[in-house]
């Protein structure tokens, strides 16, 4: 075993576990910011984790099968695009239609590899230098290559949603779709194309939980609600991506605490608490950030969850 | 410059637009006049590419153009000012700006259009701070962001959908100003207004338009206000004063040191009474507490301190139900939400203030709501519209005669003609007069001075809360309300 | 014109929602093969119902194992189906009744939560068997079955103490029920067989199947110095942590070496399938009779996968050596002396504990570090 002390294992340990919740809550980010919520995530990452698995058992190569994942995680999303944007469905409906069917589908195309164990996936990556800056160096940059590709993608998602027009239009959208419209947007096209990439992430999510958690197929047992965690994180990082990363570390930390003290063989906490303790830590930040005044709501696009209709007055 | 030809519009059960032609030509101010529903808003969406015509087709620079959306229609140098404003309140006004332009870079430097908007305001005098947050802003404010967007764009025709009527007198004429210096620059401005003053004053041609058609094209120098109103219903109309023509009677509206809190609004220690047969006016630009006292007089926010008698009845702090059973009727300025529900009919809003039977007689409803579409002309397909697809004026009918037909004892109107063509204006003010020779007390809040010193027996000036003036209404002088609304007298 | 529109849309959620439970449900391949009424021939209908779903490698899967090797087996003389995702207690009654009432004449149910229903359907049900897996309540048509894990589990704490090299093993355990207790007392017993000094610490999940939290387990249990796991979950995350970290690791349920090749030392596992057949011949002849059978790896219900190649070889003979002499039942996992954790004796020297001692476990034996909440 390494020398390592315990802290610097668990933030490392904590990092690895909030990962498919980074991808796939900056997912919920971008679909929410242009304001379609997305209850399917759960599907989508089961989607995004079958076929990862499919695809690598397949082809040999972990990075196919990621792409893969994402790409199906968008197809999926595409359906609730067309639900929810183009026949105005109700969002909180069809998202949890999709879960089913995400689940229900995954369920169906994942038959043939019930019982079996991927048969390659990526591992750790030190990055020279980097890795030798004490506790920083063991926490941050001994993960794996998706870690550090999560990390692009949000400071990606952050530069995109604030510092592009694309950005701009995209929170117009989300917030005001009428004025987008007004202004020559294309609320539809704007919708869809953001929809899809929340489907993209929520994949590559459910893609990092098969490659990087566990190497083997069990139906909606592989994310077990995963999907859900990622949709309250979407809230509880004010839909701000960097915050999604802090939070699903916090989230990977809350975790790992419960098992922490129960091998440090502290048992004054019965073990049933604190395996509520991420849920409820998760639960008391979002009613703190909502009891301060100017941080509640901050973020929550206006137009959240309304389908847009140009003729209406 | 700019020019429709034979363009119709239909909705299901109206014809909005019939056959309309007009012309407008560089460095021209137009004017659409039309009565409520007349269909200048749709006309003017057709302009701008919002809307598809059925038939006809719009001309830019002699040559005919197909407008496939505001994008498009921009794109040519056509800009719209909406009656609501399109801004995404939680943008600063740059960002506004920056939204859809597709000149900018992908990544965005607001630097530059901040510099530009700084400019563009210099040059047409329309000051804003290009890095404050729309919700931070006046109306005034919005409004010259709007003015901004469109001209950032490079607009060479500039549609303003009644743009004074969210203005106080001092803005408009800022914003005249404004208009002038674009008209003055070759570009063409089409102006929607009901107020007859403010089109005389401002624009070079009128078109005036009922039911959909065009009904009359004239220079301004042509014609008179009379003239234009007469066009505009079809026969005469008279906006004279008219007082009370009996002394008023006992008092049936007390409030004695109000003080209440409603949203933004707040009103302290305001003593006001209005008496059998009376209209007692509330003078005041808006935001300086009309709402938290129309609300704490009917009960909509308890108060703070102070009281409130009805016809005798003491309703202080009693809810509104206590003070509608006391024989108080309000009609909102904010009339879609505080007023109706705007997704349910006609029929079913003239129901909601009714005490019901548990089971609801809807073909009785029908037949009241088509008693009022009738004597207020309210234009609408039938009973069972929903209130949101009405025009803006006909909306305000809908709520007038919902609150006009409990034939209240005492009656608070907010702002009750903002928005009405004059046709309706006079039928409001003859209903309200009808009213007070009933021997009703009538409170009408407003910030058009003209109509609270056409139609108040007493005049009260409200200023940031406080009652800072009370005078007769009979020979009340605009200058000395105008200094009080200021609050210069104080 | 937008109203039709919305109730359209609806419609078409309302569709779309409709195919994808039928998909949902064609996935779990069993009732429709139920309705396919084939002519009475004297076949023996025969049914399994999940729990979950055999997709797991775990638990579920093993049964479906020996369901087909069954069908393997006995060929045309029988006919199976199987039900997932059946939720236990009152809720569960209902797909015994329609199985029994389908014309299936034996019926297994695989998880302890199915007793009471199973019963109370047996009772309506006389000429239909029931055999239930983990239970300890039977009746005139109705049995149990399980199996002496524990034999195995030794096995995996004799290989698991003989590839740590501090000792100190990590036990990461599902709920504390006594089957779970056994395994982890066991496990602690084998690897006292090969280092005296061996400790075993444990931490409860409080779950059967759910990765993201099995694999934090795991990790804790790393960070705080174990250099050998093992689990009693379904799911392979335990091993996948500790792939990670060059640790190793001992699977449970089915054989997992591919899922963590390198982590992978062994792992105690089961074959429901000989089992199975029996039973199924039972009725077929006639013979069956309701019994609370345990198995053990006399009779091959228990197994050991593994040793791994790399495990020493001594330590490799060893552990068949302890096998050899539970088949041969000259020894037993839980042969005294045994003391708790708090140094109480527990079985005497020269004693071994009895059925129902192993089947109410409540205490962890000396060397295991972690309680048992009550
Ligand atoms: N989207 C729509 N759906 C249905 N009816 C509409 C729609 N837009 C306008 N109408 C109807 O078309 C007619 C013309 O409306 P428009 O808004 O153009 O009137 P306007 O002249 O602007 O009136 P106002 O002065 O009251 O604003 C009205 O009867 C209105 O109810
Ligand atoms: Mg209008």
């Amino acid at each position: 075993m390494t020398q390592e002390s315990v802290l610097i294992l668990t933030l490392a340990g904590a990092i690895g576990t909030g990962t498919p919740l980074v991808f796939a809550a900056i997912g919920g980010v971008i679909s929410e910011r242009a304001g379609v919520i997305n209850l399917g995530m759960e599907g989508m990452m089961l989607i995004g984790a079958v076929t990862t698995f499919l695809v690598v058992n397949k082809t040999g190569s972990p990075l196919l099968g990621f792409i893969a994942g994402g790409i199906a995680g968008a197809l999926l999303a595409l359906i609730h695009a067309t639900l929810a944007i183009s026949l105005r469905a109700n969002q909180i409906v069809c998202g949890l239609a999709l879960t089913i069917f995400g689940t229900g589908l995954a369920s169906f195309i994942g038959k043939p590899i019930e019982g079996a164990g991927l048969e390659k996936s990526f591992s750790k990556l030190k990055i020279p230098f980097l890795s030798d800056i004490p506790a920083v160096g063991p926490v941050l940059f001994k993960q794996d290559g998706l870690v550090y590709f999560s990390w692009f993608v949000a400071l990606l998602a952050s530069l995109y949603l604030n510092r592009t027009r694309t950005g701009l239009s995209l929170r117009a959208v989300g917030e005001n779709p009428a004025t987008a419209d007004a202004m020559g947007l294309s609320v539809v096209r704007m919708r869809y194309a953001h929809v899809i990439i929340g489907g993209l992430l929520a994949g590559f999510g459910g893609s990092y939980v098969i490659l990087r958690i566990v190497p083997a197929w069990s139906q909606a047992g592989t994310t077990n609600g995963i999907g859900w965690i990622a949709l309250a994180l979407v809230v509880f990082a004010s839909w701000r991506p960097l915050r999604v990363i802090g939070g699903a570390y916090l989230f990977g930390v809350a975790l790992q605490a419960n098992f922490a003290l129960q091998a440090k063989g502290i048992t004054v906490i019965p073990a049933e608490f604190l395996a509520m303790l991420p849920y409820l830590l998760t639960v008391v930040i979002l009613v703190v950030l909502t009891a301060n005044r100017r941080t509640r709501g901050a973020g929550a696009p206006a137009a959240l969850g309304l389908p847009f209709v140009r003729d209406e007055r | 410059m700019i020019a429709a030809r034979h363009i119709s519009k239909s909705f299901p059960g109206v014809l909005a637009n019939q056959d309309v032609s007009f012309d407008v030509s560089a460095g021209e101010v137009h004017s659409l006049l039309g009565e409520n529903g007349a269909g200048k808003s749709t006309l003017a969406a057709i302009l701008t590419g919002l809307y598809q015509p059925d038939a006809g087709h719009v001309e830019l620079n002699g040559a005919r153009v197909a407008l496939k959306s505001p994008r498009h229609g921009l794109a040519l140098g056509i800009g719209m000012v909406h009656q609501h404003f399109r801004l995404v309140s939680q943008f600063t006004v740059a960002e506004n700006i920056s939204l859809g332009d597709r000149k900018q870079n992908w990544i965005l430097s607001t630097k530059k259009v901040e510099d530009a908007v700084r400019e563009i305001g210099e040059r047409y005098g329309l000051p804003v701070d290009p890095r404050a947050r729309i919700s931070e802003l006046t109306v005034g404010e919005q409004q010259r962001v709007e003015i901004i967007k469109t001209l950032y764009r490079g607009a060479q025709i500039l549609l303003l959908d009644e743009p004074t009527s969210v203005l106080t007198p001092q803005e408009v004429t800022t914003l005249f100003d404004s208009v002038r210096t674009l008209a003055s620059e070759g570009k063409s401005v089409i102006f929607i207004s009901h107020k007859l003053g403010e089109v005389m004053d401002i624009s070079d041609r009128v078109t005036v338009m009922r039911d959909g058609k065009v009904v009359g094209n004239t220079a301004v120098a042509d014609t008179s206000r009379e003239e234009l109103a007469r066009m505009m219903v079809g026969r005469d109309v008279d906006l004279s004063a008219i007082r009370a023509t009996k002394p008023a009677g006992a008092p049936l509206l007390e409030v004695r040191g109000l003080t209440a809190k409603s949203a933004r609004s707040h009103v302290s220690n305001a003593s006001i009474v209005v008496k059998a047969g009376e209209i007692v006016g509330i003078a005041g630009v808006s935001g300086n507490g009309q709402r938290a006292l129309a609300e704490g007089i009917a009960g909509l926010t308890p108060l703070i301190d102070g009281h409130v008698t009805i016809c005798g009845t003491d309703v202080t702090s009693k809810g509104s139900i206590a003070a509608r059973k006391a024989g108080l009727s309000y009609v909102p300025e904010d009339r879609n939400g505080t007023g109706l529900a705007p997704s349910l009919s006609i029929s079913e809003n003239m129901l909601l203030t009714e005490d019901l039977p548990f089971l609801v007689n809807h073909k009785s409803a029908v037949a009241k709501a088509e008693e009022a579409i009738t004597t207020y002309s309210i234009k609408t397909p039938g009973a069972s519209t929903a209130t949101r697809m009405l025009s803006g004026g006909n909306v305000q009918k809908v709520l007038l005669a919902r609150e006009l037909g409990h034939d209240p004892q005492v009656l608070i109107v907010s702002s009750p003609t903002w928005g009405l063509d004059v046709g309706a204006v006079e039928f409001v003010r003859s209903k309200l007069n009808e009213l007070r020779s009933q021997g009703r007390a009538i409170l009408l809040i407003s910030e058009d001075l003209d109509e609270v010193r056409a139609l108040s027996d007493r005049i009260y000036v409200i200023f940031e809360g406080k009652i800072v003036m009370e005078c007769p209404g009979e020979g009340a002088d605009v200058t000395t309300l105008g200094l009080a609304m200021a609050g210069a007298s104080a | 014109m937008e109203i039709p529109l919305k109730r359209r849309a609806l419609a078409v959620v309302a569709g779309v929602t409709a195919v994808l439970l039928a998909a949902c449900s064609s996935s779990s391949s069993s009732s429709t093969a139920a309705e396919e009424a084939a002519p009475a021939v004297e076949k023996l209908k025969v049914a399994f119902v999940y729990i979950g779903v055999p997709g797991d490698a775990g638990w579920t899967y093993m049964h479906d194992q020996g369901r087909l090797e069954m069908e393997a087996a006995l060929g045309d003389q029988i006919e199976t189906t199987a039900v997932e995702n059946v939720p236990e207690g009152p809720a569960g009654k209902k797909t015994f009744e329609d199985l029994a009432r389908q014309g299936y004449k034996l019926i297994f149910g695989t998880s302890f939560g199915y007793m009471d229903p199973m019963l109370e359907v047996a009772a309506a049900y006389p000429d239909v068997k029931f055999m239930h897996a983990t239970g300890y309540k039977t009746a005139p048509n109705m049995g149990t079955y399980f199996g002496a894990a524990e034999e195995a589990r030794f096995l995996a704490g004799m290989i698991a103490a003989s590839v740590s090299k501090s000792g100190r093993l990590g036990y990461v355990a599902a709920f504390p029920i006594p089957e779970v207790v056994r395994g982890i007392n066991a496990f602690e017993l084998g690897a006292q067989a090969i280092n005296p000094k061996a400790t075993t610490k444990v931490v409860w999940t409080s779950t059967w199947y759910d990765p993201t939290i099995e694999s934090k387990a795991a990790q804790s249990l790393l960070n705080a110095g174990a250099d050998v796991l093992a689990q009693h979950q379904d799911s392979p995350a335990t091993g996948q942590a500790a792939e990670e970290v060059g640790a190793r690791w001992l699977s449970y349920n089915s054989n997992m070496q591919s899922l963590a090749p390198k982590a992978w030392a062994g792992g105690p596992g089961w074959d429901w399938g000989p089992f199975y057949i029996a039973q199924a011949k039972a009725v077929i002849d006639g013979t069956w009779k309701s019994e609370q059978y345990y198995g053990n790896m006399k009779d091959g219900m228990v197994k050991l996968f593994g040793p791994a190649e790399d495990v020493p070889a001594d330590a490799a003979a060893a552990v068949k050596a302890a096998q050899d002499a539970f088949i041969a039942g000259t020894a037993a996992p839980f042969d005294g002396p045994i003391l708790d954790q708090a140094g109480k004796t527990q079985v005497a020297q020269g004693a071994t504990a009895p059925m129902d001692a192993l089947m109410s476990m409540q205490y962890f034996v000396k060397g295991v570090q972690g309680t048992i909440a009550k």
